[in-house]
């Protein structure tokens, strides 16, 4: 289909026509004409920069197939006239297993700068009815489109590894939605392994001395922020300053965070974490830490009062993996909030 | 709630991710369900992390096996379901792996084993889960064995202690009297809450949804009755055939070896009250109720009211196959049945008056497990003049395997003038809607029987009750000499099991 720009409600109009033209045609693929069955699941719209369009294009490609029934791709050009809304209409169908066409039809939406706060009522007037409309924050989302159409999500993604957590703790507060960070499940693996540490020491956890994070430097955002953010929430911190925090009973935790080198590994990757606390009158030291030879593989190790090693895989699987898992991956829906609160404050500290 | 449960640290997690340092021990580490199922399960749950630290695996078997883990790497590089294999997550794995040989009834075996486990568990809090992937015949001699040597010991009351869990395969029994020894010798060494009496159909996603969509959901359960629904069809069909397992197959029969316990597993959670909770009694009780509901089938009647029937020769998806009677290893005059079908009614509130048919087959037309509710068609046919209009009921069908979903066909108008029906589909698919590839219901099950929680397996009244009602038929096909029909390979089964039907209704042809 042309890209066409025009003003925004003529832009609408022809939208909603290339749409129905698509729809009440039957699909040919199979040699005789099918009618089309929609795979309606959900709408998915990402918000995303410019310069980063084509990250959200394949962001909504990976998973067409599974998840939405129509995806929006939502961006500001300041090269356009003010009022006008680009347009570029994409339709697909495939046939599942030589049976029935599944199709689905997908939209990117370029604003003038004029025209980004209109981007709520476009959204509302194309969303599919009565399925979820889920929303994704991506790298440098226009404020004016993310402010317009964050109260339709009911369900938004965002991404601490390139927004920050003050930014996000502002978007937070005017939805109730749920919320889901691709950081916090890209992190899920080190959370469970700290998990692990107490789970047969659960004194340990009100014994904390001090934390250290070891991460790699240049990233977006400090990555160290969400899993402080995470232990605080869950074990009632406060933070007094980022390298202090006070437990539960006002005794004070020794916060670091300290830049490590690994050949290979990106900027703003967490590389270690060590935890010391004390369990039955005894030091107990833990660590977490990225095998330099091979960083994707973590030795775990407790020492002192309770002893042990092992060897895991991280177990990240691309950022496909890490969308759909943001997106149907609800357990952490209940406490996230408080996570990114908690990261908020330790980053404003 | 025990420690595991209680770290605040776990909350948002998953649940699945609270289980205690555990070790599995497979009796019958050498058998083609280790290599095909348990061991791929047991390597998908450690890909998906969801095994325990220090989790240790001990294979037990007759025969030597000086490279288990190597053959069981083999395995796993086969059979499962994510490839290729992932060497970080089997070098863990593979850190805590041992097999002991030896034969079940030695004693000695029992001390080897006692052995390797104190070596990998290192004092841990020696939680076990035993699992039979033997032969029938010998669970009560393992079970003794591990008894006396005190691998098993009587379940604590303190919820953080140690436990010790026995996995049970299916045949239990081949009929009641000897499903009922089998409890009497388990109960004899292990309390009820140690046995888990595996049925795998259990742990398919859609089994369970089936649950999740009746009781959490609001709009269907209204028409879950006799008030709605004029009949059901429950349909466990496979293509294969005996698969060179002829001599077996003599011994058991499709009877036993699918309706006895997955097709009336399907039929219980189809048909049971709400429970009150999701606990595994309240569950299983439910379950256990639609059992000693359903309607007995005994003497003559067993010949009006089942069919049963032997593949001939045919195609099935293309190849040419050849009949029941001519498969190595089977008498050429059998009369095992390698289908049947059966006219059942539930003596209830809910269902009275509702007619459930089942059917179950080998060599049918195609791989394919589902149940169709039948609705009762219009009280006044408004529309029976427009073309389109016959009175096709609605149907809403829950697909087990494969593709697995749901479907609810209904009549829509065909737009334009003049007023034309066409019944449509709304359709839910599981590998649309949720993509990833879903757990095998081993990985759900072993998972679950280190969690210590038995909901989605089979308690000891629940397989009684199962063999009672199926015993009176098996008995009135012998004192009978019931006849037993025949059905083309790649057909839907034999044209008698339509006689089983209500004039008017219909199989499904899936």
């Amino acid at each position: 289909m042309p890209v066409t720009a025009l003003p925004v409600k003529e832009a609408l109009v022809r939208i909603e026509a290339e749409l129905a033209a698509f729809w009440s045609a039957p699909d040919e693929q199979s040699g005789q004409p099918t009618p089309k069955v929609r795979s309606s699941t959900m709408t998915y719209a990402v918000v995303t920069n410019q310069s980063d369009i084509d990250r959200a294009r394949e962001a909504t490609e990976s998973i067409v197939d599974t998840h939405p029934g129509r995806t929006f791709v939502l961006t500001v050009d300041g090269h356009l006239a003010p009022w006008e809304l680009k347009h570029e209409v994409r339709m697909a169908c495939r046939l599942d297993g030589g049976a029935q066409p599944i199709c689905y039809d997908g939209l990117e939406l370029t604003f003038g700068a004029m025209a980004c706060d209109r981007a709520g009522s476009i959204l509302d007037a194309l969303a599919l009815p009565e399925i979820p409309v889920v929303i994704e924050l991506g790298r440098g989302a226009p404020r004016t489109i993310v402010n317009s159409i964050v109260h339709r999500a009911n369900r938004l993604i965002v991404d601490s590894a390139h927004t920050t957590v003050s930014r996000l703790a502002e978007v937070a507060a005017v939805t109730r939605c749920p919320i889901a960070d691709r950081q916090f499940v890209r992190t899920y693996t080190w959370r469970e392994l700290m998990a692990r540490f107490f789970d047969d020491a659960l004194l340990a956890l009100d014994a904390i001395e001090q934390v250290t994070i070891g991460r790699t430097t240049g990233g977006t955002t400090e990555p160290a922020a969400l899993l402080l953010g995470w232990i605080a929430s869950r074990l009632g911190w406060t933070f007094d300053a980022q390298n202090q925090a006070q437990d539960r009973h006002g005794k004070p935790i020794r916060l670091v965070v300290q830049d490590e080198v690994i050949v290979g590994l990106g900027p703003g990757e967490i590389t270690d974490v060590w935890i010391e606390t004390r369990l039955e009158d005894k030091p107990l030291s833990l660590s977490c830490n990225r095998r330099r030879e091979n960083p994707t593989q973590v030795c775990w190790q407790r020492n002192g009062a309770r002893s042990s090693t092992h060897e895991h895989a991280l177990g990240r699987r691309g950022e496909d993996w890490v969308l759909v898992k943001s997106i149907d991956g609800t357990e952490s829906d209940r406490i996230y909030r408080e996570v990114l609160n908690k990261a908020a404050e330790w980053s404003t500290r | 709630m025990n420690a595991w449960e209680t770290n605040p640290l776990r909350e948002g997690m998953p649940d699945e991710r609270t289980v205690k340092p555990t070790a599995l021990i497979i009796f019958g580490a050498s058998g083609d369900l280790t290599r095909r199922k348990i061991l791929p399960a047991i390597y998908n749950l450690g890909l998906s992390r969801l095994l325990p630290g220090r989790f240790a695996l001990v294979g037990v078997a007759r025969r030597a096996k000086p490279d288990f883990a190597r053959e069981m790497k083999e395995a796993v590089a086969k059979f499962s379901r994510r490839k290729p294999i992932d060497e970080a997550t089997w070098s863990e794995l593979e850190k805590g792996m041992a097999y002991v040989q030896g034969e079940f009834n030695d004693p000695a075996t029992y001390t080897r084993l006692a052995e390797e486990l104190a070596r990998l568990e290192r004092g841990s809090n020696q939680s076990r889960v035993f699992y039979l992937a033997v032969a029938p015949s010998e669970v009560p001699s393992i079970v003794k064995g591990l008894c006396a040597a005190k691998l098993v010991v009587p379940p604590s009351p303190d919820p953080d202690a140690s436990y010790q869990h026995v996995v049970v395969e299916k045949p239990f029994g081949e009929d009641l009297a000897s499903a009922r020894a089998l409890n009497r010798e388990l109960l004899a060494c292990l309390d009820e809450r140690q046995i888990y009496r595996i049925d795998h159909y259990l742990g398919k996603e859609t089994v369970q949804n089936l649950l999740v969509f009746r009781f959490g959901n609001t709009i269907f359960e209204p028409l879950w009755s006799r008030n709605h629904i004029s009949h059901v069809q429950i349909t466990v069909a496979e293509d294969i055939g005996v698969e060179g397992r002829g001599k077996f197959y003599e011994q058991v029969g499709i009877t036993r070896d699918i309706v006895q316990n997955h097709a009336l597993q399907i039929l219980t959670m189809m048909a049971m009250e709400p429970p009150s909770s999701w606990d595994a009694n309240a569950v299983r009780d439910e379950k256990v109720k639609v059992l000693r509901a359903l309607r007995p089938i005994r003497g003559p009647e067993v010949l009006e009211r089942t069919v049963r029937a032997q593949y001939r020769a045919g195609t099935v998806r293309g190849d040419k196959v050849i009949g029941y009677r001519e498969e190595p290893d089977v008498d050429p005059k059998s009369k095992t049945e390698t289908f049947v079908a059966m006219s059942l009614r539930i003596d209830d509130f809910r269902w009275g008056g509702v007619p459930f048919y089942l059917r179950a087959g080998k060599r049918l037309a195609k791989r394919h497990a589902e149940v169709a509710l039948h609705f009762k068609p219009l009280p006044h046919r408004l529309f029976r003049d427009a073309p389109g209009g016959q009175d096709e009921p609605n149907v809403l069908v829950v697909r087990i395997q494969p593709d697995e979903g749901i479907s609810l066909r209904f009549a829509t108008k065909v737009p334009g003038g003049g007023m034309s029906m066409r019944n449509v589909a709304m359709d839910f698919r599981y590998g649309t809607t949720f993509g990833s590839s879903t757990p095998e219901a081993y990985e759900r099950l072993i998972l679950d029987a280190m969690r210590a929680d038995p909901t989605l397996f089979t308690r000891a009244d629940e397989v009684e009750a199962q063999w009672g009602f199926i015993d009176p038929i098996l008995e009135a096909w012998r004192k009978f000499d019931a006849p037993i029909a025949t059905y083309e390979a790649g057909s839907w089964g034999p044209s008698e099991a339509d006689q089983l039907l209500t004039p008017g209704d219909s199989w499904r042809c899936p």
